[in-house]
């Protein structure tokens, strides 16, 4: 029962410890609050990506219906495509669009305040006409020789036998399939002309690459509608309907199951909580080291109390506290956002998860304070050992595989040596995916018996240093 | 009650405590006196089990002291305390860690606040407490289970006199007739002689004699003790030698920053030695004399050095 008071008397300690509590508590709701307002705003979000556009197309003479001659600016129609565009299944755009100069689209790319410039040259048009006289010479000549074909075939085939193939001449077969086209009947010249359409941005900006990669496809969408706007306009001419798609762009993407409204953030929320639970480890250090250097502990060496009640005694109240600690970090994460999946089940399970991975860190405090022999040292080894910890088990970002094995038919990675991995995996796993138990087993399986040999481990170590007289 | 026999404590080649052959009686009060660093809480940690001897044996109440928790309490030196729990708590949670029973402990607790003039500060954080009270705090967690023996570590260190006096008169009071004992480790002369029925004297690790106050103080002999204290301290040991050769000088020796003389008559000598030091151009700045002997210059007789 010794055990009991020793809890009781370290739940006081930690609960009444105000610098102690904001470092467990304040310090990853913190980092929780920061990554959860950098990186909410994931694929799942349909947020519009601010861009910059100057347009400098000076427009171009194109012929119309009836052969007059009248001016367009492609410029301004490719900026009210790209406008007009919006996810799939929203009516939220895609782009919000800002029209800048050259030097005030070049500070707004250096603070991040849009994603890319989309430069449109004056010639833009020019080339833009190009584009739809070479479709349309191509398109009238391939018409006209299809015609061509089709009626010396007809006539040939026919059993006409006063047709002669000298009198099939460019001018009679004019006189009977052209008599209602526009008077001006020359095909337009073909001049070789490129505009350089440039997109600017920072390649390290993941809001860049991503409105790159769509725009580029917007203008070849853009291209391939003008050019078919001109074919359809040519075939009119001769008759035929339209292939033209109704739309100019259609963006489309697929997610895996269970992630359709994911965002970066929902993946770091859980290793937060682990990256927390570490972090404890330092707390439960600097609390024995403490003992130690002053003195607390050699008074309840010459007490009634075993190592048992003084190691079990300060596993619960560090367990309770990871568990708290889980629980505020889990509010403040649902309060920026965290897409939450699988109901209260998962929760529970989950706290169940935490609390265990509470347990491997005081196993990992008890061997910091083995070997440590004031908090100072304590906080300093612990921040030393935790960080990097919590970057190896995979908390902030997928680790790279290193495959030691396998086990149960699964491969066996480097870091699965340590508990926090497999507690890491689960929580994602509960609360990201919605998973059961069942989903987590071999997680929970290992987190368990990865956490008891730690345990044992730090019991030993503490035991045989702290534990005994000193010889 | 406690026997030590050739006690020995070495940390590498420095011989921390030496052979210590000691007996201390059940019902006493024994104080070890001695300057910081002399051995006296190597020893004592070592009789209650904290610190594994090099050599020697230690027998409480004719066993081993390998599980003496209930018998023995200790207050250390340092102030060994809870900040985050209150007055209350630390002295009801020391009682919980050594056993003793719930329908008990409450009353035990209280008695001890009240007796330690803590009842302001009960339900004080120990943290908000001044030093003299934490001190007082450190002693009570410390007697909470009714140890038989009693262990304390330099008790006054650090207290207000007025404090200081309470806390002897608390001590004197934890006699339990003839079970048990107390132990006292201290470096203040006037604690060991008011407070301790026996007095063990040690210097650099080695018991050098033990009895009662009044029988060390007679050990001395006559004489009473002059401290002269000179303008330029380095001419000391220079000045010992001048009043040595003077013939009336029973003892002369540097202690501290003082020499100290012990002659007969010591009220009508003291000119004649201020004089001869003055005249071999040593300026003396101060002189006191002491008619009746302390622990003090019991030390200094014994050793020819301070307790500071």
């Amino acid at each position: 029962m010794k055990f009991l008071y020793v809890a009781i008397k370290g739940l006081k300690e930690i609960f009444r410890d105000k610098k102690g509590l904001a470092f467990l508590v304040a310090f990853p709701a913190i980092f929780m609050l920061v990554f959860g307002l950098a990186f909410s705003g994931g694929q799942g979000e349909n947020k519009p990506y601010s861009i910059g556009v100057i347009n400098r197309d000076e427009g171009a003479l194109i012929s119309g219906a009836e052969g007059e001659k009248q001016r367009q600016n492609f410029g301004e129609e490719l900026v009210t495509a790209v406008e007009g565009l919006t996810f799939e299944g929203s009516d939220v755009s895609m782009f919000e669009i800002r029209s800048v100069g050259a030097s005030e689209g070049d500070q707004l790319l250096k603070d991040r305040d849009i994603a890319l410039v989309l430069k449109i040259p004056t010639d833009f048009s020019e080339s833009v006409s190009q584009l739809i006289d070479r479709t349309v010479r191509r398109e009238v000549t391939s018409s006209v020789g299809e015609m061509i074909i089709t009626e010396f075939n007809e006539m040939t085939s026919s059993g006409n036998e006063s047709f002669k193939p000298e009198d099939f001449t460019p001018e009679n077969f004019a006189d009977r399939n052209m008599k209602d086209l526009p008077a001006d009947r020359s095909l337009p010249e073909v001049k070789d002309k490129t505009a350089e359409l440039v997109i600017k941005g920072d390649p390290g900006y993941v809001a860049y690459n991503k409105s790159r990669g769509i725009l580029v496809g917007v203008l070849s969408q853009f291209k391939e509608k003008v050019a078919s706007r001109a074919r359809k306009a040519t075939l009119d001419k001769f008759g035929e309907g339209s292939s033209t798609r109704a739309e100019l762009v259609r963006v489309k993407s697929e997610s895996i199951s269970g992630t359709e409204s994911l965002t970066t953030f929902d993946y770091y929320a859980p290793g937060i909580f682990i990256f927390a639970l570490l972090m404890s480890a330092i707390g439960v250090a600097g609390s024995l080291a403490t003992e130690v250097d002053k003195g607390t502990l050699e008074r309840l060496k010459l007490s009634r109390m075993s190592s048992f009640d003084l190691l079990l005694g300060t596993l619960i109240p560090w367990s309770i506290s990871a568990v708290f600690q889980v629980l505020i970090l889990f509010g403040v994460a649902l309060l920026i956002g965290f897409n939450w999946a699988g109901g209260l089940v998962s929760l529970g399970y989950s706290i169940l998860i935490a609390a265990i991975a509470g347990v491997a860190s005081v196993a990992l405090g008890l061997l910091l304070a083995s070997f440590t022999e004031d908090e100072s040292q304590a906080s300093n080894l612990g921040t030393l050992i935790s960080v990097p910890l919590s970057f190896v088990v995979g908390a902030f970002f997928p680790l790279p595989k290193v495959p030691i094995g396998k086990i149960f038919g699964r491969t066996f990675e480097l870091y699965d040596t340590l508990p926090w991995t497999h507690a890491a995996e689960a929580l994602r796993v509960l609360l990201i995916y919605g998973g059961g138990i069942g989903d987590v087993l071999f997680e929970l399986g290992f987190l368990v018996g990865l956490t008891v040999l730690l345990f044992l481990a730090g019991v030993f170590f503490f035991s045989r240093e702290r534990l005994t007289s000193v010889a | 009650m406690i026997k030590t026999k050739n006690l020995t404590k070495k940390f590498g080649e420095f011989t921390a405590v030496d052979g210590l052959d000691l007996e201390i009686r059940q019902g006493e009060i024994f104080g070890f006196l001695g300057p910081n660093g002399a051995g006296k809480t190597t020893s004592i940690r070592m009789m209650v089990g904290l610190l594994s001897p090099t050599g020697g044996e230690v027998r409480i109440a004719g066993m081993g002291n390998s599980s003496v928790e209930d018998k023995v309490g200790v207050c250390p030196q340092d102030l060994v305390i809870w900040e985050e729990l209150t007055t209350y708590e630390n002295i009801r949670f020391m009682g919980n860690m050594h056993g003793v029973p719930r329908e008990k402990l409450g009353d035990r607790t209280n008695e001890l606040i009240e007796d330690l003039q803590l009842e302001d500060k009960r339900d004080n954080l120990a943290s908000e407490l001044s030093g003299g009270m934490k001190r007082r705090l450190n002693l009570g967690m410390s007697l909470v289970h009714d140890p038989e023996i009693v262990v304390l570590d330099e008790p006054s260190a650090g207290l207000d006199p007025q404090t200081r006096y309470s806390v002897w008169e608390y001590i004197k009071g934890l006699r339990q007739g003839e079970n048990g004992c107390i132990i006292l480790t201290t470096h203040l002369m006037e604690e060991a002689d008011r407070v301790s029925d026996r007095v063990g004297i040690i210097d650099r690790g080695e018991l050098i004699v033990v009895d009662t106050p009044e029988n060390l103080k007679k050990s001395v002999g006559e004489g009473d003790s002059i401290k002269i204290e000179l303008n330029d301290k380095r001419n000391n040991p220079e000045a010992v030698e001048r009043l040595k050769e003077l013939g009336e000088v029973i003892q002369a020796s540097e202690v501290g920053n003082r020499v100290v003389v012990r002659a007969l008559d010591a009220l009508n000598k003291t000119d004649n030695f201020t004089e001869a030091l003055e005249e071999s151009g040593y300026a003396v700045s101060d002189v006191s004399i002491s008619q009746t002997n302390t622990l003090e210059d019991v030390f200094i007789h014994l050793t020819g050095r301070g307790l500071d």
